[in-house]
């Protein structure tokens, strides 16, 4: 296993709503460094900023003051417009409601994805199907995602999140509207895409993952900081 | 094709038009440009016809026009100024329909009333020649 | 262009969602485009179509008046008008109306011994003979007669008077013959009861058309209480009576756009959270600003440029093919005799690009801009649920 870093935050913070009287500090002078092809966890309990830093790690928006790097690259003052490619290019996203179109087929879900990107419609047909397949939910391609289950709406979301071929994977809470069996499921998916060398990002408070074998390392935050980690792993 | 077969057949088709996986930018594609060229065939065949008319009938109508005189078009016959609007001072009110009343807004929104007296044929005697 | 054809794809998934709805815009947005477009269509035909069929009229028409309205006017005014130079023909003119009790309508009675030519437009020949008569479609039909029959008027002295109908106009012709009655001068002279050596009006016909003018403006000085029309009045005031009432249509009818712009736009800018929530699903994987907004675009492309094409169509076949049904009785008020429109199709392309333009860019523009906030925010707020 590599021990090549893919991402690194530099005293990243956030503030919502700054001099507003609402104003809210959600990041906190946070540096973290995540290796490749290693799973990573965001633990801690809920308002602690592990969406906060999911959000600047996985260029969905950007921190206040501070550096993030992605690939030897700092984002953080990019513009938008380049923000996307990277997302389009580097991340995939699996949400905590799964944040399908509910109404639009299987099939269409799965490929959005692609549809800013170059690939043809033959080819994003060909991508779709054999990626639905790989999940085993093939037949239900035509069907709208409202009329799937929760397990496979899961699957669905997950597809979508891969379709794209995306090097880093990232969750947030994502066994949280799961059952126990559908979470195991989801782990084996991700485990399964450690090995493969993705790198995999996930913010939980959920004991069942970062207990799991799979996890390479542990990130600790409490009020929007890191907590020091009792140990090293 | 009886009833069932045509519901049938309706609501495949209907299902295959709207489950149209990656396609259906097609069916827009053709729908629109089948809109077009029916415009455009409808604007050409009239611009066509309306140059034919231009040689047949409007030739005609203008004999029509030169032999008889004439200076108006025929569409509204209830007044003087409405059936010769170019024969017809600026200013009087033209009151040429039984009991009509003219003038603007309110005349061509509000129809004449019936007028009570009318001369019915019997009780008209004939001149000259028998009825 | 794959790439706008796989947003389109998608825009046109997101509208099937809400099939029925957008069907409904549609069919609306359709129908008030019909009516706008027939309105232009119809107009614009009926204009180009008098400043055709009027350039035949006569060059001066000379009209006594008394007391400020129009008069019969002396036979001898002729010979005044003669002095003038460059003068062709003079002919006083013999026409009036005649209000039928028995069909409540209006026909126009005309005095004419010329004879016709031979025209596809007329169905037998005009009155040689006195107590013949010719007549337009309108007047056939509402009188239930044609050529072989009688027709039986009312003159001024309350006597009723027979003609025999010897040739009729066909419908082809309606628009200048629908109301005419034909009949020789002596016979309209003597039916209408009009006093010896008066005339309705005389004709005057100019050899150099750039005289017209001068021509009138001297008649007016010899004879002041007379008053010249020229043909260009004439076919100024069709262009004027055409603008005014498709004017005041446009205006009725442009609220109806207007109203539907409040619809859309109401439809458009409230925006839901759940739009929102999608707006944000998109950017979050992968989509631009730029795709988002094209995705609204074709939204709008979509709804609008079907709209305003179904639309056109239906105002095309509408006006040309079924003589504008609906629009028919706000043009004729209340006459009873009405020429079905039977109308050479011009049309004005201008015009069809100015409906296109004030129907699809308001509607696409009001698709996009509500859109645009959400587009350019952060599509953090999805993972915040």
């Amino acid at each position: 296993m590599t021990q090549d870093t893919i991402i690194r935050t530099q005293g990243a913070t956030k503030i919502y709503n700054p001099t507003l009287p609402d104003e809210m500090v959600a990041l906190d002078n946070v540096s973290v460094t995540i290796h490749q092809g290693q799973a990573t966890v965001l633990k801690g309990p809920s308002g602690s900023g592990k969406t906060s830093l999911l959000s600047i790690i996985g260029c969905m928006s950007r921190p206040t003051a501070g550096k993030v790097i992605v690939k030897d690259r700092d984002v953080a003052k990019l513009p938008e417009r380049y923000l996307t490619h990277i997302r389009r290019k580097i991340f995939g996203f699996i949400f905590q409601q799964f944040n399908l179109i509910r109404d639009i087929s299987v099939q269409e879900n799965v490929a959005l994805p692609l549809y800013p990107a170059d690939a043809g419609f033959a080819e994003i047909r060909k991508r779709v199907h054999t990626m639905l397949d790989s999940f085993g939910i093939l037949s239900k391609r035509k069907l709208k995602v409202k009329k799937l289950s929760g397990g496979e709406q899961q699957r669905v979301a997950i597809a979508r999140a891969l379709i794209n071929e995306p090097e880093i994977i990232i969750a947030d809470e994502p066994t949280a509207h799961l059952d126990r069996e559908l979470a195991a499921d989801l782990l084996n998916i991700l485990a399964g895409l450690v090995r493969e060398g993705k790198t995999v990002i996930i913010a939980t408070h959920d004991p069942l993952i970062f207990e799991h074998p799979f996890v390479d390392s542990t990130i600790a935050m409490r009020n929007g900081k890191i907590e020091p980690q009792p140990e090293e792993q | 094709m009886d009833g069932h077969k045509f519901i049938l057949f309706f609501n495949t088709t209907k299902a295959r038009l709207l489950n149209v996986y990656m396609g259906k930018y097609k069916i827009f594609i053709t729908i629109t440009a089948l809109q077009l060229t029916l415009l455009t065939a409808f604007l050409l065949s009239g611009y066509q016809s309306a140059q034919k008319a231009r040689l047949q009938q409007l030739r005609d109508k203008r004999q029509i026009v030169r032999y008889l005189g004439l200076t108006d078009l025929s569409i509204w016959t209830e007044a003087r100024y409405t059936r010769h609007p170019s024969q017809s001072d600026f200013f009087t009110p033209f009151q040429d329909f039984p009991c009509s009343l003219e003038h603007f807004p309110a005349g061509s929104i509000v129809t004449p009333l019936q007028p009570d007296h009318e001369i019915t044929m019997e009780q008209t005697p004939l001149k000259g020649r028998e009825k | 262009m794959i790439r706008r054809l796989k947003i389109l794809e998608h825009a046109l998934s997101s509208l099937l969602r809400r099939k029925y709805k957008n069907l409904a815009i549609i069919v609306v947005y359709s129908f008030t485009i019909m009516l706008l477009a027939s309105i232009l269509f119809l107009t614009h035909s009926l204009k180009i179509e008098a400043g055709n069929i009027l350039l035949d009229a006569p060059e001066l028409i000379i009209q006594k008046t008394m007391a400020g309205r129009h008069d019969l006017i002396p036979v001898e005014y002729a010979d005044v008008i003669r002095k003038n130079w460059g003068i062709g023909k003079i002919t006083p003119r013999y026409w009036g109306y005649y209000y039928d009790a028995f069909t409540h309508s209006n026909f126009t009675v005309l005095g004419s011994d010329t004879p016709l030519p031979i025209l596809k437009m007329l169905e037998g020949t005009a009155p040689s003979r006195p107590g013949e008569c010719l007549i337009g479609e309108g007047v056939a039909a509402v009188r239930q007669i044609g050529i072989g029959d009688e027709l039986i008027l009312i003159n001024s002295e309350g006597l009723g008077v027979i003609f025999d109908v010897v040739g009729k106009f066909t419908a082809s012709s309606d628009i200048l013959t629908n109301d005419l009655i034909v009949l020789g001068e002596a016979d309209t002279m003597d039916f209408l009861g009009f006093p010896p050596g008066k005339a309705t009006d005389i004709t005057v016909e100019v050899l150099n058309p750039k005289e017209v003018q001068n021509i009138a403006g001297k008649i007016k000085r010899d004879l002041p209480d007379t008053r010249p029309i020229t043909k260009q009045e004439i076919i100024r005031t069709y262009d004027a009576v055409f603008n005014w009432r498709s004017g005041m249509m446009l205006t009725i009818f442009s609220s109806a756009l207007v109203a539907f712009c409040i619809l859309a736009w109401d439809k458009a800018t409230g925006i839901s959270g759940e739009e929102k929530n999608e707006i944000g699903i998109l950017k979050a994987i992968g989509w631009d600003t730029s795709d988002i907004l094209e995705l609204k675009f074709w939204e709008g492309i979509v709804i609008s440029l079907t709209a305003f094409l179904t639309g056109l169509l239906a105002a095309y076949v509408h006006v040309f093919y079924f003589g504008a049904t609906i629009l028919a009785p706000v043009i004729k008020g209340w006459s009873v005799l009405f020429p079905p429109f039977k109308l050479i199709p011009f049309v004005n392309l201008y015009q069809v690009f100015i409906i296109g333009f004030l129907t699809v860019v308001p509607y696409v523009a009001s698709t996009i801009i509500p859109s645009w906030k959400a587009a350019i925010t952060d599509p953090e707020s999805v993972m915040r649920g």
